[in-house]
């Protein structure tokens, strides 16, 4: 048995017939061909499946296809327009917050999620965002610097496709 | 040289990974690709009498099953150690494919490859297995004990009872040493097993071509040692065999200093058989009980000053849980013992160690490779000392620590040092001297500071470092 499941991806109008059980990670990474939303615990434990759906980072990984009829989801290769590099993403590499690589989609989705939302997050209110993201590499220093660096640059400037547009 | 140096430089890899261009082994496709998965032992010691396939051929979807009798049975070391030892020693080889004895929970049996990954997990709960299951035993000294059970043949641990290695620095001069000493501190620790928790699970994918050349793009942390390994594990010249990442690997810390636990030999196998390529990814729950943790320790530390605090002698001994199958075992050991004497001038230092097999999950390289488990326990001891001496513990290793130009137990000299300075900027930057007085009788949170120091051995790929100490029965060898 299939459903099909009609939701918008990055911006665009998807449709996807697939197995009901089927969880949102594997329709992003084998239905749909986008990898750089990675699995790393499938539990909801390690945050590297973090997308945004309607605004929001959630696990990808406890999501079933079901609940995304209708959604907007937002993954890491949504973030970047066109050529240029989202404000979140040049800061991760300004400030070497970048080494294996591997949960760093899931922490800019996160980042992006809440810069969203605003723009000028307190400490608090960045390391609640980012709690759900395990990194094994950084020891999170940089990836604070990074995301606030980011929000330096996104309080002052507009970003195209970047939520708030005010 | 001014354009770089000095400078802070974008990561080459940057733009790949804040995209999510970059592709991991986990991300690898290859046309016809198959998934591939494990049936692991639910026993953590038990001989595997029958492996019954019957039923999970008849899956739709099942295109090859192996086991113990339709792969190879070579013997082997999953670390590059098997390829890289130096040639007067014998590097431990302890594993087979499939083995006639599952050593952990978690230990491979069979493996599938189908054409999803749901088909082969379920083909994979319809084989079935008759075990003869073994007593087990998971502590150290109980592995030690004369009445415990036999994990592996004998000749593998000739020294003891399923003791794989022994690593020794003997020093008569101890003994004696103590004598002098006005106060000796002597403490025993447990070390727990820790694990990596590298955010990219186990992967490999490899392609058998019609020609019988093999690709395989996996996690591994050791490309040419790896290719090395699996062309004797599956007896083909290692020309035959590419290992390559995919480019990027998530993560190892040392879990990966060799194969990636099984994947690559699992992943091969099952192509080699199917003629397909195949695929395989462990989930985190495999992740955690099949591939190598931080060796677990039992250490005794004995240590001995007088009262202006000049220690005289250092006498340890280390037992290190090294699991089911050996890893880096001996090279561990060599580490834990080899760092310890290094940090503190002291006349008379001995060690004596042994690395254990027992029912637990194999134990290798991780973050330090012995470093962190020989420092822990003499850095208590220091402490402790610290206390009973009277002695500020940030100025009793200030006296203590080596110089350059002093004699130590590694065979060059220590040419340079900068560890007092070291101490010194830490204690500052923590404002050590506010120690002991950071509570109010009243508060219930209770804050701290301490401070350790550690020492490891520095080096490069993919041999840079060979330590030759005949005189401790002692080789070394770091890739």
């Amino acid at each position: 048995m299939t459903i099909t499941v009609n939701f918008r991806l990055n911006g665009e109008a998807v449709e996807v017939s697939c197995v009901p059980d089927k969880m949102l990670v594997d329709l992003i990474r084998d239905n749909l061909e986008l990898t750089g939303t990675k699995i790393g615990c499938r539990e909801g434990e390690c945050g590297a499946c973090t997308v945004i759906m309607n605004g929001e980072a959630v696990n990808s990984c406890l999501i079933p296809v079901a609940k995304v009829m209708g959604k907007e989801i937002q993954t890491i290769e949504g973030v970047v327009d066109k050529d240029k590099l989202h404000p979140i993403q040049e800061a991760f590499i300004d400030k070497g917050a970048v080494q294996c690589g591997f949960c760093i989609p899931g922490v800019i989705m996160s980042a992006k999620a809440l810069l969203d939302k605003n723009k000028t997050p307190d400490k608090d209110e960045l390391r609640e965002a980012i709690s759900g993201n395990i990194c094994r590499c950084t020891g999170y220093v940089k990836i604070e610097d990074a995301i606030n660096q980011a929000s330096s640059v996104m309080s002052e400037t507009i970003v195209k496709g970047g939520g708030d547009e005010r | 040289m001014t354009k770089f140096v000095g400078k802070s430089m974008k990561k080459l890899d940057g733009v790949d990974k804040v995209t999510g261009a970059g592709t991991f082994t986990s991300d690898m496709v290859a046309p016809g690709m198959l998934f591939g998965k494990i049936l692991r032992s639910p026993h953590p010691h038990a001989k595997v009498l029958k492996v019954d396939t019957h039923e999970a051929e008849k899956l739709l979807g099942v295109k090859a099953i192996i086991y113990r009798g339709n792969v190879p049975s070579n013997t082997y070391n999953s670390m590059a150690a098997m390829v890289m030892a130096v040639p007067f020693v014998k590097p431990i080889l302890d594993q087979q494919i499939f083995s006639e004895k599952v050593r952990f929970v978690g230990d491979e049996v069979a493996a599938v490859a189908a054409i999803s990954e749901k088909i082969a997990e379920a083909a994979c709960k319809l084989i079935k297995v008759d075990y003869e299951v073994l007593p087990a035993v998971f502590d150290i000294k109980g592995a030690m004990a004369p009445d415990a059970p036999e994990i592996h043949d004998p000749e593998l641990t000739p020294v003891g009872k399923n003791i794989l290695a022994e690593f020794s620095m003997p020093n008569d001069a101890v003994d004696k040493a103590f004598e002098d000493a006005d106060v000796i501190i002597e403490e025993e620790f447990n070390i727990n097993i820790v694990k990596h928790f590298q955010l990219e699970t186990q992967a490999a994918l490899a392609v058998v071509a019609p020609n019988g050349k093999v690709t395989v793009h996996s996690t591994t942390q050791s490309p040419h040692s790896a290719k090395a390994i699996l062309a004797k594990v599956f007896h083909i010249p290692a020309s035959k065999i590419r290992v390559a990442n995919p480019p990027y690997v998530g993560g190892a810390f040392g879990v990966r200093a060799g194969l990636s636990a099984k994947a690559e030999i699992m992943a091969m196998a099952l192509s080699m058989a199917v003629k397909k390529p195949v695929r395989v990814v462990y989930s985190r729950e495999e992740d955690t009980i099949a591939s190598d943790t931080r060796h677990g320790a039992v250490l005794h530390v004995k240590l001995g000053a007088r009262m202006d605090g000049k220690f005289v002698a250092l006498d340890l001994k280390g037992y290190t849980n090294t699991g089911a199958y050996a890893s880096y075992a001996a090279e561990v050991q060599g580490v834990l013992g080899g760092m310890m004497g290094t940090e503190y001038k002291i006349p008379a230092v001995r060690y004596y160690g042994h690395a254990v097999y027992t029912n637990c999950t194999h134990a290798g390289a991780m973050r330090g490779f012995g470093a962190p488990q020989a420092n822990f326990a003499t850095e208590r001891v220091v402490d402790m000392m610290a206390e009973k001496l009277g002695i500020d513990a940030k100025e009793l290793r200030e006296k203590n620590i080596i110089k350059a130009g002093e004699s130590w137990p590694l065979p060059y000299p220590c040419s340079s040092s900068e560890l007092g300075e070291c101490i010194k900027r830490a204690a500052e930057s923590i404002g050590w001297e506010r120690r002991g007085n950071l509570n109010s009788d009243s508060s219930h949170i209770k804050r701290g500071l301490g401070m350790a120091i550690g020492t490891y051995v520095s080096n490069a790929g993919p041999t840079s470092l060979t330590m030759t100490m005949p005189m401790w029965r002692y080789n070394l060898m770091v890739p």
